[in-house]
């Protein structure tokens, strides 16, 4: 709505005070004037009474258009200007590659119901590219779409391409049309604006079966850990077989799905071919390395995890050789996991291991602050206790494993390169937490220890996100005012309009004044 | 010779008129009419018909001829000064001066012209409350009556109606009759009293006096005008007035003038910011033809 007012208010005020002029020239004009006392009123009264009537109405028009005259130019000396309403902010809808044909043909009639109302269509890629209606109908037309495989970093994480659109777009209505696949989503929700509206459509498939990784823990077999995914859950089962010849198709995915064992270089790999789309699992043959080091300290944590580390590597398909020690790894040592249990900050050359994929785990600082939260790891078990908590922030690109009842993270993760860096926001020992004594504690170290490197087959995972999930914490209100208040219309100064205005009473003002003259010295001739 | 302002400022009635006068009468000889009296005018040859008690014996024994001997006759001339002294008589002149004060001035330089010249002086003040009426005499004292009546004359209410002015006309008693007034009357009352002293008295002098800003009409920008004889006001612009007011009074002043000599009057305009020296003179002149 356009909003009027004045940039110099003041200014304008005080130039009102020139309405006084006017004021002082009409009364000026009508002051009795000196008394002249003479002999006879005789010849002045037949033009006196005409003159007296006609004096003041006229009299009062000029003062009204001469006062008008001041008050326009006190109000351009106010710089009255007025805004224009903000343009309509045109919505966005927000189209994922995702989302198959049949699930937009059923959304069809509400995107082309937006569409009329001017909201553009672009896709949840990255720069958000506007999508033609050529390029919609096509969408609609097209079947199912290729299972990309793409690589870990080309998966689109949802939730920072909707905060890009909603930061790209301030205050225009927002409507994402994705299917809420887990592997999607990932980090932390961002805090949205309220006018993102999601549209969760469904996936193009609700299950799959893919190979997540393989091992040769013998030269004789193989191990193929084989996943099935549904939209809730994923269940890994082992599958250990002889090691086969070269080239030979393993009949282990139902079809069209084929599997071929090819090793290449010396290095055993499977490759999966899905019509056209193909991706390698490397076979791990390699014992992987695991290390604890620890000061004195640590004594106590070292000790646990030690433990626990033993009771997880135990069930792995190629069993880890685990290190203990208070010793630092030699640089030369191709660790597979270092569990950094000391005070002084972990040295720069396994910082950069990190980066090349190497897992680092590490702990609270001894500077904590006590809690008391718990930890609940399952239904069935009684939750963990915890005691003390490190009091560093969540790191931006970090996302929580394990939240405690408080809603803080507990073990929150990292990706840093192709590694990852694992942070246990408290300690394993009995005076940070009640975690030694959980028996839960190696189960829930498995996953962690025994995941295979990032792989393109992340991109099979069908598992789908709560609904509910997508309601996060929201932006106040506030700030989406302040936001939109920063974003209304241009600002359109009036005033020459106003001088304008003013020139043309000054026009009619001295119309006016010279018709009074003309008649005044028009009624002093006598009739005769 | 002064000006009537400088006249007016010198607050002395007396010398204020005899400064008026002097400048006037120095070298002017008044005629005198020959005839019987104390003073030795000439001889005159015996005619027939003539008064044989104003025969010369003397002569007649000494020389044989018959002579009449003349001497100037006493005159016996009485200048009535009329003035009118209503409210409108007030009005002031840009100089300062009222038309009462010239007139003041005036009437007291003819009185002293008037005494000088042996008449006898009157003075009849036209006043509402009524008449102040100082009798013809011609003795050294009546110039300073007729001067203190003067300064304590105030100008006041409207022209004194007719049973006031009935003593005025009443007695008959020739003479100058010499009125000066504004004529600003609510009918035609000053006119029809000059034409009852004129059959009562004789010849009647009317000094109209108008003051110089009436006459040019000199106000400027928004006056207010009050009437000195009603007391009402109008707020006007003069600037606008001025063409409207000089035709009208400049008809009334010509209908006037028109009027007044058909009554037989001798009528003379003065504005207030002449000397006061053109009265005077129009006053010696008539003086002399009615003498003579």
């Amino acid at each position: 709505m356009p909003a009027f007012f004045l940039q110099h208010a003041t200014a304008g005020v005080l130039a009102l005070l020139g309405l006084a002029v006017p004021v002082a020239i009409y009364l000026w004009n009508r002051r009795p004037g000196r008394v002249v006392q003479v002999g006879s009123l005789r010849w002045l009264e037949t033009g006196a009474n005409r003159r007296l009537r006609s004096l003041k109405p006229e009299g009062l028009l000029l003062l009204l258009v001469r006062a008008a005259i001041v008050g326009l130019l006190a109000l351009a000396l106010a710089y009255p200007s007025w805004q224009a309403a903000a343009p309509a902010p045109r919505g966005q809808v927000l189209l994922s590659p995702d989302a198959s044909a049949e699930a937009l043909s059923s959304l069809q009639p509400t995107i082309d119901s937006l569409r009329r109302r001017g909201y553009e269509l672009r896709e949840l890629r990255p720069r958000l590219p506007l999508l033609s209606a050529e390029a919609w109908t096509a969408r609609l037309r097209a079947t199912a779409p290729d299972s990309v495989l793409a690589t870990d970093d080309g998966v689109p994480n949802v939730w920072a391409q909707v905060r890009q659109a909603a930061d790209s777009f301030p205050n225009r209505p927002l409507v994402v049309v994705a299917p809420l696949l887990m592997r999607n989503f990932r980090g932390t929700r961002p805090a949205l604006p309220a006018n993102v509206t999601w549209h969760p459509v469904p996936p193009s498939t609700d299950s799959a079966t893919w190979l997540l990784a393989a091992y040769q823990p013998h030269p004789d077999s193989i191990v193929l850990v084989l996943a099935h995914g549904s939209e809730t859950a994923v269940r890994v089962r082992p599958l250990r077989l002889r090691r086969p010849l070269a080239e030979t198709i393993l009949p282990i995915l139902p079809a069209p799905t084929q599997v071929t064992y090819q090793p290449k270089a010396g290095q055993p790999r499977i490759r999966v071919t899905t019509g056209s789309t193909t991706y390698i699992v490397p076979v791990q043959a390699t014992t992987p390395r695991w290390w604890v080091s620890y000061d004195a300290a640590h004594a106590p944590d070292a000790r646990v995890l030690g433990a626990a580390l033993q009771a997880a590597g135990s069930v792995a398909p190629i069993r880890p050789r685990l290190t203990v020690s208070t010793q630092l790894p030699p640089l030369t040592d191709s660790l597979t996991w270092l569990f950094w249990l000391r005070d002084a900050p972990v040295p720069v050359a396994w910082r950069q291991r990190v980066q090349q994929g190497m897992r680092l785990w590490q702990d609270a600082p001894a500077s904590g602050a006590s809690v008391s939260t718990t930890l609940p790891f399952s239904s069935i078990q009684p939750p963990v206790r915890l005691l003390r908590h490190d009091t560093l922030p969540l790191h931006t690109s970090a996302w929580a494993l394990w939240t405690d009842a408080h809603g803080s993270p507990a073990l929150s993760v990292q990706a840093v390169g192709r590694g990852l860096l694992y942070h246990l926001h408290t300690r394993l020992a009995p005076t940070w937490s009640e975690l030694a004594d959980s028996p839960e504690l190696p189960s829930q170290l498995l996953p962690l220890v025994l995941a295979p490197p990032a792989t393109s087959t992340n991109s099979l995972d069908p598992r789908q996100l709560d609904p509910t999930q997508l309601i996060g914490n929201q932006l106040t209100p506030s700030s989406v005012v302040a936001v939109s208040s920063a974003q209304s219309g241009p600002v359109h100064d009036s005033t020459p309009w106003v001088v304008l205005a003013a020139g043309l009473l000054f026009a009619v003002e001295r119309w006016l004044a010279t018709r009074r003259l003309a008649q005044s010295s028009a009624s002093s001739v006598p009739a005769a | 010779m002064l000006t009537p302002e400088h006249l007016h400022a010198l607050r002395n009635l007396p010398l204020a008129a005899r400064q008026a006068a002097e400048g006037l009468l120095h070298g002017a000889h008044a005629s005198r009419r020959k005839g019987a009296g104390m003073e030795f005018s000439q001889y005159r040859p015996y005619q027939p018909g003539d008064d044989l008690r104003r025969l010369d014996w003397r002569l007649a024994a000494r020389s044989d001829r018959y002579y009449l001997r003349e001497s100037e006759i006493d005159t016996s001339l009485t200048v009535h000064l009329v003035l009118d002294a209503t409210a409108s008589m007030n009005h002031q002149d840009d100089n300062g001066l009222s038309k009462l004060d010239y007139a003041r001035l005036l009437c007291a330089a003819l009185a002293y012209v008037a005494t000088q010249q042996g008449d006898a002086v009157a003075l009849t003040v036209l006043h509402p409350a009524g008449l102040q009426h100082l009798p013809p005499r011609a003795d050294p004292r009546q110039l300073p009556r007729l001067y203190h009546m003067l300064e304590t004359l105030r100008a006041e209410g409207t022209f004194p109606d007719r049973s006031t002015l009935a003593p005025l006309t009443a007695r008959r008693q020739p003479g100058l009759i010499i009125c000066l007034s504004d004529l600003y009357e609510e009918q035609d009352e000053i006119m029809r009293l000059l034409t009852r002293l004129r059959a009562a008295s004789g010849d009647v002098l009317l000094l109209h006096l108008l003051a110089r800003n009436e006459l040019e009409f000199s106000f400027r920008g928004a006056v207010t005008f009050q009437d000195l004889e009603t007391g009402r006001t109008l707020q006007l612009d003069a600037d606008q007035q001025r063409s409207a007011w000089q035709t009208h009074l400049h008809e009334w002043l010509r209908s006037t003038a028109t009027a007044t000599r058909r009554q037989g009057f001798d009528y003379y305009q003065l504005s207030t910011a002449e000397p006061l020296d053109r009265a005077l003179r129009e006053f010696l002149r008539q003086r002399t033809t009615r003498m003579a």
